[in-house]
């Protein structure tokens, strides 16, 4: 089974990142991240506006899965959106 | 079991107890010798020493010699300061005649329930299935290998008004026991209650029918409250009425959340409307102690005028926590007043110089005037007033509408103003409670406001002062772990409600004397009891849960990181020794459990104190929200899967498992607020947050690269947070989704406000 495409935005001090990124890697899952918070004042601009979009809230980590957005750390909902639960 | 069967009735029954005379402790020097109970560290256990029964602790001489002659064990279990235990005591065990029955026919084994509420629960359950009801003193005859087959309560000497006499009944057990065919009958059906006890404990009457513990239980569970409150007087059932801290503060937790989220208001309103009339009831009835703080232990009557006079610390440390509470809803003085004076009897009484808290103080004491009535201790002797008294020492006041006005206050008559006293232990006395506001007061006696206030607390430190030339009731000056525990939790509470250094002193004290002196690093187990320079008895589960919560409500206090290092590493320690992961039952012995006790008991009932289990997972809630370790959550789970079948038979069966319940389903809110606990700008940021209120948010401070280093390793937040060089920042995530920082208190209050919407 292909693996869907996983893209997250995140802060580099919040902790249910961190504790995403290291549920992704325990399932040997491929993921492109952007830690919104160490972007220079312009570049976070736009992605803020990207995040926006996904999630009107702007909170982190949001998480993109082939086109499923899921807001938070949330074990369950994530494994289930990549086909591994 | 639901609430309140279980040790609860038999609490109640042995308090009901017709009174049949009046011991006087003080004939005990009289005896020559002393028993083995003298190389004890308990109050109670010491108080039996100069008995002539040869009494042994609880432990292996003791069975190793009911075995090699083959002798029935008598275990006989009370407390310090329960009223029938010293009555007992000086009818019967101080007696030579029965003492020598005693001596001949049993080995005899004297046991503090304070210190092992195991042993006492496991017993208590026996003698409670035996005879359908029980209380203290508790008598249990066993076989020699330490399986029950009689028991009872209290017995007076010899046999009268239907009640069997205690040398009956050890004449009678010895002769069954050497009658072959009653021996027989004996040890078959001490087999049979084996095997009930074992089920019992071990919850095989549970059938797995697992209901989560969802808000419809919780629900159910307010509506039963509201079922068994006492409308007119306050509190729950009828006489004798205890407080029963667990359920207000459940009460309070469910209109907290109910306020919160919008559900459920009018039944959130009913419950806040019984904890305050229950909370103004009590500080206004004769259980609370209106010259010195704090409260008795119960009430024998409905409208909590007539208590017995008992003060433990339990009871006084949850109270502070709920009036405190109470306070902090209503900004209402009058619970900042009971709270505070409460606290400082507490610090004034019942405080060890090295910072521990006491265990409790005894009902009875000498009278101040032996010639008035009976000789020796009468219960309440401290605290009650004859007329003749408050006259004199009023006498001095000005003009005497001093004492008038305090007479009209706490209901003061001249003959007395008990009004049931079937055995004219307060004939003549005054048991104050407060029958009259200040402002009716003010309009009877046309004096302002002020001009009342004035003259109360003015004769209050008269009498107070009075007082203190009486002779004090027995203190009972062991250190319990779990109940200091519960202490910590009250005083790091008032620190922060009530903004004040001294109680957050105080509760630092006591969590640093427990770190030195009940608490062995190198096994990382608590102790339970410490007395006279020397700790004993390996923790039991409330030690561990009761001093977590502790622990974790000292650092929502004063956010030093070693508290929640220690508290995680004791769950973890809990967790091991008392919780079975698959069936989430609790312990409420450890795992390598006392040999004498058949197996592990199950504590899932809540009764004046919290179970282990509804305080476990108060503790594990918060401690996954802090930490986001899943072995804490899946406990958690556990646990309330358990009881959440139970609950649903049993909806009074649990309140302070739902306060967590509460926690864990309220909106997830965890701040992390970054900068040092110095600068004016975090303390701004703290209090911002703490404004919030959220029933289920949390706190992390990191005040420097240090705390960061402690942090880290037990939290997943704390590496990556940067400290700013000036000010303060705060990050809030809300359900596991963060926020970016912010860097001023108007904003936290900002985004927390939307937050929970």
């Amino acid at each position: 089974m292909a693996t869907p495409e996983v893209m997250m935005y995140t802060l580099s001090t919040c902790s249910h990142c961190k504790s995403t990124k290291k549920l992704l890697d325990a399932c040997n899952v491929a993921y492109d991240f952007v830690d919104v918070d160490l972007l220079d004042a312009e570049e976070r601009k736009t992605i803020l506006e990207d995040v926006k979009k996904l999630n009107p809230k702007c909170s982190f980590p949001t998480i993109k899965i082939a086109d499923q957005v899921i807001v938070g750390y949330k074990e369950q909902e994530i494994k289930e959106a990549l086909g591994i639960s | 079991m639901p609430w309140p069967a279980g040790s609860g009735s038999g609490l109640k029954k042995s308090c009901m107890r017709a009174r049949r005379g009046v011991s006087d402790m003080s004939g005990q020097t009289e005896k020559t010798g002393m028993n083995r109970l003298i190389n004890e560290k308990s109050p109670y256990l010491i108080q039996h020493a100069y008995q002539p029964v040869d009494w042994y602790a609880w432990g292996e001489a003791a069975f190793k010699r009911a075995k090699s002659e083959d002798r029935p064990v008598l275990v006989s279990i009370g407390y310090s300061t329960c009223h029938w235990c010293h009555v007992m005591a000086g009818e019967s065990f101080d007696d030579p005649k029965i003492a020598e029955l005693m001596n001949r026919y049993f080995v005899n084994i004297k046991v503090d329930r304070e210190e092992r509420p195991d042993v006492d629960s496991f017993y208590m359950t026996a003698v409670s299935s035996l005879t359908g009801s029980a209380g203290w003193p508790l008598n249990v005859f066993l076989t020699p290998d330490g399986k029950p087959f009689f028991g009872g309560t209290y017995f007076p000497p010899q046999a009268r008004h239907g009640m069997l006499g205690w040398a009956d009944v050890l004449n009678r057990i010895y002769q069954a026991w050497k009658d072959p065919g009653q021996r027989a009958k004996i040890e078959s059906s001490a087999a049979e209650i084996g095997q009930k006890l074992e089920q019992h404990f071990s919850g095989a009457s549970y059938h797995g029918d697992d209901t989560p513990l969802s808000l419809d239980l919780v629900r159910d569970a307010v509506q039963a409250f509201a079922e068994d409150y006492d409308t007119k007087n306050g509190g729950f059932g009828s006489a004798p009425k205890f407080p029963m801290p667990p359920i207000l503060n459940f009460l309070l937790t469910f209109y907290r959340f109910s306020r919160e989220t919008g559900q459920e208001s009018p039944l959130g309103e009913k419950a806040f409307g019984m904890v305050k009339d229950a909370l103004d009831a009590m500080a206004k009835g004769g259980i609370y102690d209106h010259i010195g703080g704090g409260f008795h232990r119960y009430s024998t009557d409905a409208i909590w005028h007539v208590p017995h006079f008992e003060k433990m610390l339990y009871d006084n440390a949850q109270l502070i926590e709920v009036y405190t509470d109470a306070y902090q809803i209503t900004a209402d003085p009058y619970y900042a007043d009971v709270a505070g004076r409460t606290i400082d009897y507490v610090l004034r009484e019942m405080t060890h110089p090295e910072g521990g808290f006491y265990s409790a103080e005894d009902a009875d004491s000498a009278p101040p005037d032996p010639s008035g009535g009976q000789p020796g201790k009468r219960e309440g002797a401290f605290y009650v007033w004859s007329f003749e008294e408050l006259e004199s020492l009023l006498a001095v006041e000005p003009a005497g509408t001093a004492a008038e006005v305090f007479y009209y206050i706490f209901d003061v008559r001249e003959d007395g103003n008990v009004a049931q006293d079937p055995f004219g232990e307060f004939k003549g006395r005054n048991i104050l409670h407060q029958v009259h506001s200040i402002d009716e007061a003010a309009a009877h006696f046309g004096l302002p406001e002020r001009k009342i206030r004035e003259s109360l607390a003015r004769v209050k430190k008269r009498l107070f002062v009075s007082r203190q030339t009486r002779l004090r009731p027995h203190l009972d000056d062991k250190i319990l772990t779990a109940w200091n525990g519960l202490m910590i939790s009250a005083l790091a509470r008032a620190s922060v409600v009530f903004d004040s250094p001294g109680y957050l002193a105080a509760a630092e004290g006591a969590v640093g004397f427990i770190y030195n002196a009940l608490y062995d690093p190198d096994t990382r187990r608590l102790y339970r009891r410490w007395r006279d320079k020397a700790a004993g008895v390996a923790g039991l589960a409330d030690d561990y849960t009761f001093l977590i919560n502790g622990l974790i409500h000292l650092y929502e206090a004063n956010f030093k990181p070693w508290l929640l290092e220690w508290a995680l590493e004791l769950m973890h320690r809990f967790i091991d020794d008392f919780v079975d992961p698959h069936s989430g039952m609790v312990y409420m012995n450890p795992k390598s459990h006392d040999p004498y006790l058949a197996f592990q008991m199950k504590d899932a009932v809540d009764n004046v104190t919290p179970s282990a289990a509804s305080a476990a997972v108060r503790g594990l809630v918060k401690l996954y929200r802090i930490s986001g370790d899943r072995d804490f959550g899946a406990a958690a789970e556990a646990i309330f899967r358990y009881a959440g079948g139970e609950m649903g038979r049993f909806p009074k069966m649990a309140p302070y498992l739902m306060t967590a319940a509460l926690i864990s389903s309220a909106k997830h809110v965890h701040m992390v607020i970054a900068g040092s606990p110095k600068r004016a700008e975090t303390k701004k940021m703290i209090d911002a947050g703490r404004r919030a209120g959220g029933v289920g948010q949390s706190m992390v401070v990191v005040g420097d690269d240090a705390d960061r280093a402690k942090l880290s390793r037990v939290l997943p937040d704390a590496e990556n947070t940067g400290i700013p060089a000036s000010g303060a920042v705060a990050q809030v995530c809300f359900e596991r989704a963060c926020r970016p920082p912010i860097d001023s208190p108007e904003k936290l209050t900002e985004q927390l406000e939307r937050g929970f919407k």
